[in-house]
């Protein structure tokens, strides 16, 4: 008995900290020290040492500063210019005419950068003030994009996976191409839906002016083809078996540098700030990395991720419904909490669970991001949602609401995920053939 | 006077943060030696472990650079809702716990690090290195982690509204 009010106390102290606005990583650093000193008569800070530093010095970990570096190199090229004008002429004829150009660009430079903001801001860039500038509807250019940008989750490379895949001890190369399909099926799920939009809309859509013949469309979007091809050796590499994940990524990151200098774009201005900038992001999440470990330790103690696995086997239910309310509590976290911190904050209860009930960690790892792809785009805290806020000057509820319909959609492609596990894992079991 | 000293700490916490973004690019050159190893054909022991030392050490002295440029999560949902004196002490509650356990996290890093260097500890990876060598590192960094949140804590403090 006193072990649950333990574990309520333990929780709450959690949740307080979180809320009144102490940092994440600090937050689960120091309810883990107050949890372990009530659990047990272990020596705390020795334990929390020797942990943390065993996760901050891991080669798995290097993956992430080197995917975040590659991608604030290729932010400050001109990339977003070259998206735009590549893109256009290929997608005017399509009902829905340039909208298309943001679920596409998204998804291309979710290709290059892990994570969602960094799409949503890169691709806004351009397409916001050029759809604006066409006439084209607000709600579904804006909504689109809030959407679209939360593809830089899933398509690899991608941040959320990194973590995930070394919160969980899996594969982050298996992870990455995992979620190629499933990135590329939401990718077309969206286009479909500002097809179908738009033909319902008709009279809102502005009619198209420009024409361009073949041989010109392909001069306009010769600029992205570097971007192509770096993007295809990066996860081409990872796929054959050739690089892991981190090689591809110091590959990616030499790829980028040579692409930025040829564009012109490199001196010594951007080096600096892009590296100072992935220094910055990559220390956030090592240290609610680093945290998670401890509180992962100290969950442990508490013995609540074994009593819940326990429960939750004993209760039978089925899988389906199981993954429905995870799916629902990851929808209401994800309400509050960014991403990352959603992740690594459960990981420590919710893995036991998942794996007692016997679900396949890779698929697991999809599902997941697809659901904490859709907390991007909830009130009150959806990253997106901040990021189109400040770039469009329009209020969060109306960018929220043009992005619900893209809400539902995501639930829908997670039921499909669920429904067809092979979406998901067709591509890493054929990389398994390849390798072996 | 006071002055100064918050602009030499300032300076010391961008050092830190340069100290940082050069180990980083030492992770993607010990990655590419390790390609480069493969392709042509020799072999350099701990590559995997060194790299993986020079995150540690980028992802620590980082924390204080990182933490002055605002770079670390927070929920602020509820904390924005508050202004004025009720707003500063919030502010002092969270940097006041923050305190305390970067102080924490800063004394257990230096503890192992004197651990390490007594009993002359070696890795257990390929490298077979002084343990000491690459915590040293994590200690400093860590520590001066705690010195940036303990100089937010003094400066919110003082701060008149």
């Amino acid at each position: 008995m006193t072990e649950i009010f333990l574990t309520i106390f333990f929780i709450s102290v959690l949740l307080f900290f979180l809320g009144s606005g102490i940092w994440v990583a600090i937050s689960m650093i120091g309810v883990s020290a107050i949890g372990m000193m009530l659990f047990t008569s272990r020596p705390v800070g020795d334990a929390m040492a020797t942990t943390i530093w065993g996760t901050s010095s891991s080669w798995t970990l290097t993956a992430l500063p080197l995917f975040v570096w590659m991608g604030e190199i290729l932010f400050r090229t001109k990339l977003s210019e070259n998206l735009f004008k590549g893109l256009s002429p290929w997608m005017q004829k399509l009902p829905g005419g340039l909208i298309h150009v943001n679920v596409v660009g998204c998804a291309l430079f979710a290709a290059i950068s892990g994570s969602s903001a960094a799409t949503v801001a890169t691709v806004g860039k351009m397409s916001i003030p050029e759809l604006r500038k066409r006439n084209y509807p607000e709600k579904i250019l804006l909504g689109s994009l809030a959407g679209s940008g939360t593809l830089g989750l899933l398509i690899p490379p991608s941040i959320i996976l990194i973590i995930y895949g070394v919160a969980v001890q899996e594969s982050i190369a298996k992870l990455f191409i995992a979620g190629i399909i499933p990135g590329i099926m939401i990718a077309l799920i969206f286009m479909s839906y500002v097809i179908i939009w738009s033909l319902i809309n008709k009279k809102e859509m502005p009619k198209i002016l420009e024409e361009y013949s073949f041989f010109e469309k392909i001069k306009r979007s010769r600029q992205l083809l570097p971007v192509i091809l770096l993007i295809l050796s990066v996860i081409g590499s990872i796929y054959t078996g050739i690089a892991t994940a981190t090689e591809a990524a110091s590959l990616g990151v030499v790829g980028a540098l040579i692409l930025s200098f040829f564009q012109r774009s490199l001196n010594l201005d951007t080096f600096k700030s892009s590296l100072l900038g992935a220094t910055k992001t990559s220390c956030m999440i090592a240290f609610i990395l680093a945290g998670s470990t401890f509180l992962s330790l100290a969950m442990g103690f508490t013995g609540l991720p074994r009593n819940l696995a326990i429960w939750i086997q004993e209760m039978n239910l089925s899988p389906y419904v199981l993954i429905f309310v995870l799916m629902v509590f990851y929808i209401i976290l994800g309400m509050f909490l960014d991403g990352i911190s959603a992740v690594v904050l459960t990981m420590a209860i919710i893995e036991p669970m998942i794996r007692q009930a016997g679900f396949d960690m890779i698929w697991f790892g999809i599902f997941l991001v697809i659901v904490v792809e859709m907390a991007q785009i909830t009130p009150p805290v959806g990253f997106n949602l901040f990021v189109l806020q400040g770039m469009a000057n329009k209020d969060m509820g109306f960018i929220a609401k043009s992005a619900f319909p893209l809400f539902l959609l995501m639930v829908l492609a997670v039921i499909l995920v669920v429904i067809f596990p092979e979406i998901a894992l067709w591509m890493p079991e054929q990389m398994v053939k390849n390798i072996n | 006077m006071l002055k100064f000293f918050d602009k030499d700490l300032y300076k010391l916490y961008k050092f830190c943060g340069y100290i940082a973004a050069f180990f980083l690019i030492l992770v993607a050159v010990f990655i590419l030696i390790g390609i480069s190893s493969r392709i042509f054909g020799f072999y350099i022991r701990g590559l995997a472990e060194y790299s993986g030392y020079c995150m540690a050490s980028a992802s620590f002295f980082a924390l204080a650079y990182t933490f002055v440029e605002g770079g670390h999560i927070r929920i602020t949902l509820f904390f924005e809702k508050f202004s004025g004196f009720k707003k500063k002490l919030v502010e002092i509650w969270c940097l006041s716990v923050a305190s305390f356990f970067s102080g924490y996290l800063a004394f257990y890093f230096i503890k192992m690090l004197i651990i390490s260097y007594k009993f002359q500890e070696r890795s257990e990876g390929a490298d077979e290195i002084l343990i000491w060598i690459p915590q040293t590192s994590v200690a400093i960094g860590s520590s001066i982690f705690f010195i940036s949140v303990f100089h937010q804590f003094i400066l919110t403090i003082k701060k008149n509204d």
